[in-house]
């Protein structure tokens, strides 16, 4: 195999991340590979952007192939889109009620108010890897401490779930040996100012607090360390803004170890 | 040697801006992608139509692309082309323009299948599947200016040919990188550089808003 001519100088630093960009934009990346770059995908808006550009990229190599369906499906397209319900535009805005209260409100059309509604839909970002495009707050992190913590073998990643609505809502990485964990997840709401998200340790016993933590820009990154040891997962409520000792509202979201 | 692209601002405005044909005696008009999208997110099933007949070939050129069979990519087509009627309230303007998001979307949904299906291939049909490259382009589209093809064809005769194959097995083929780098008998960090290399050659060379 001959040698290759010296390529042109890469974007970022990190370059190993960028070539994983590459790859995600492509849709190359699957299994564990894919998983993990999702999760930092979802909390670091640079490295979005790079996806994103590469993605436009790929989009306009599209030219090369190009090659029309038959006309019949035209029909068939259309006459289903005439069948077919829209979705309802994702629109977070911050309103103050007469009490002074802030409150999240969403413009769509009339569903039931769950958890599972009030997603903003990193489910897209997180699950789906088409790219999300989605109306979300761009928070700038740092996800170093995250890829470090990624990068290292008996690291797991565990899916955050809305039990009530059976729907993803988020990522736990966690580590083994360390008990170092991260919650991960773009759809907890803002929280009143008088309150707090509360993270709790699960096991027989019942529930331990593990600290409380609020969203930043719309994006959640909560960094904390748990002893494992006979632990089955983590919860998350609702609480007032100086936590409590168990908890006192529903359970908003649970992952299991 | 390849001549080099002229670079008005024409050519460079193409990869947003479709131009449709009429047939003749109409008018030709300019519809932008983006403009048509934003009425079709309101619910604006004529402005689908328009969409539609603008993006469909490249579309389902690449689903094609990477299914190679004609009647599953007539199917995933049809169920990319209702996917984007019905999210299209939700497109980010601010993330990507219509077409990326739509190209997007369309390579996802050919993948998917793809990857579903090669469970239940036989040994045989994943082989020959394997073997396979890009299909030939140029099959005749009335849609597409030649001279955003030839732009398009222009940068990937730049790219080492390397790069550019590693990126065909990628993209065109739908390929996942391990299997990039099964089938050119490559380590994965080879194959990974060529895609970020190849990768970052054309979008300097379209020079494209992303």
């Amino acid at each position: 195999m001959s040698d290759e001519p010296t390529d042109p100088t890469p974007l970022s630093a990190s370059g190993d991340l960028d070539a994983f960009a590459g790859l995600y934009a492509l849709d190359a990346l699957d299994g564990d590979e894919l998983e993990h770059f999702e999760t930092l995908l979802a909390t670091d808006s640079e490295l979005q952007a790079e996806v994103d550009s590469y993605r436009a990229t790929a989009a306009a190599l599209s030219d090369h192939v190009a090659a029309p369906p038959s006309a019949a499906l035209r029909e068939r397209v259309l006459a289903e889109v005439a069948a077919t319900r829209q979705d309802a535009p994702l629109v977070v805005s911050q309103r103050r009620d007469p009490h002074g209260r802030a409150s999240t409100e969403r413009i769509e059309r009339a569903r039931p108010r769950s958890f599972a509604t009030m997603l903003i839909a990193a489910a897209l970002v997180l699950l789906a890897g088409v790219g999300g495009f989605i109306l979300r707050n761009a928070g700038t992190t740092d996800t170093s401490q995250l890829a470090a913590l990624l990068a290292l073998p008996d690291t797991t990643v565990v899916e955050l779930t809305d039990p009530a609505a059976a729907t993803n809502v988020g990522r736990v990485v966690v580590n083994a040996t360390t008990g170092e964990l991260v919650v991960v997840s773009s759809s907890l709401e803002a929280v009143d100012d008088d309150r707090t998200y509360e993270l709790w340790r699960l096991d027989e016993t019942g529930a331990t607090s593990a600290g409380t933590f609020r969203p930043t820009s719309g994006n959640v990154e909560f960094a904390t360390k748990l002893a494992l040891d006979g632990a089955s997962g983590v919860a998350i409520t609702n609480e007032p803004a100086s936590g409590s000792d168990q908890p006192t509202t529903p359970i908003l979201a649970t992952a299991e170890f | 040697m390849n001549p080099p692209i002229s670079k008005n601002s024409e050519v460079i405005d193409l990869t947003s801006r479709l131009r449709r044909t009429t047939p003749l005696g109409e008018r030709r008009s300019t519809e932008d992608a983006g403009d048509l999208l934003a009425r079709v997110a309101r619910g604006d099933e004529t402005a689908f139509t328009s969409f539609y007949d603008l993006i469909v070939e490249r579309v389902h050129g690449v689903v094609l692309s990477v299914l190679r069979d004609p009647a599953q990519s007539e199917e995933v087509t049809q169920e990319v082309m209702v996917e984007l009627w019905r999210t299209a309230p939700r497109f980010d303007a601010a993330r990507g323009n219509a077409l990326t998001w739509s190209i997007t979307i369309a390579h996802r949904r050919a993948v998917d299948r793809v990857r579903s299906e090669q469970s239940h291939r036989t040994r045989d049909d994943r082989e020959a599947r394997l073997t396979g490259t890009a299909p030939a382009p140029d099959t005749g589209t009335e849609v597409i200016n030649q001279l955003e093809r030839q732009r398009v064809r222009a940068a990937l005769a730049e790219l080492t040919p390397p790069q550019r194959e590693s990126i065909e097995l990628a993209f065109f083929a739908g390929h996942s990188h391990a299997e990039v780098a099964a089938l050119l008998g490559l380590p994965l960090g080879t194959v990974k550089t060529r895609i970020r290399d190849g990768l970052i050659r054309l979008r300097d060379r379209l020079e494209l808003q992303p």
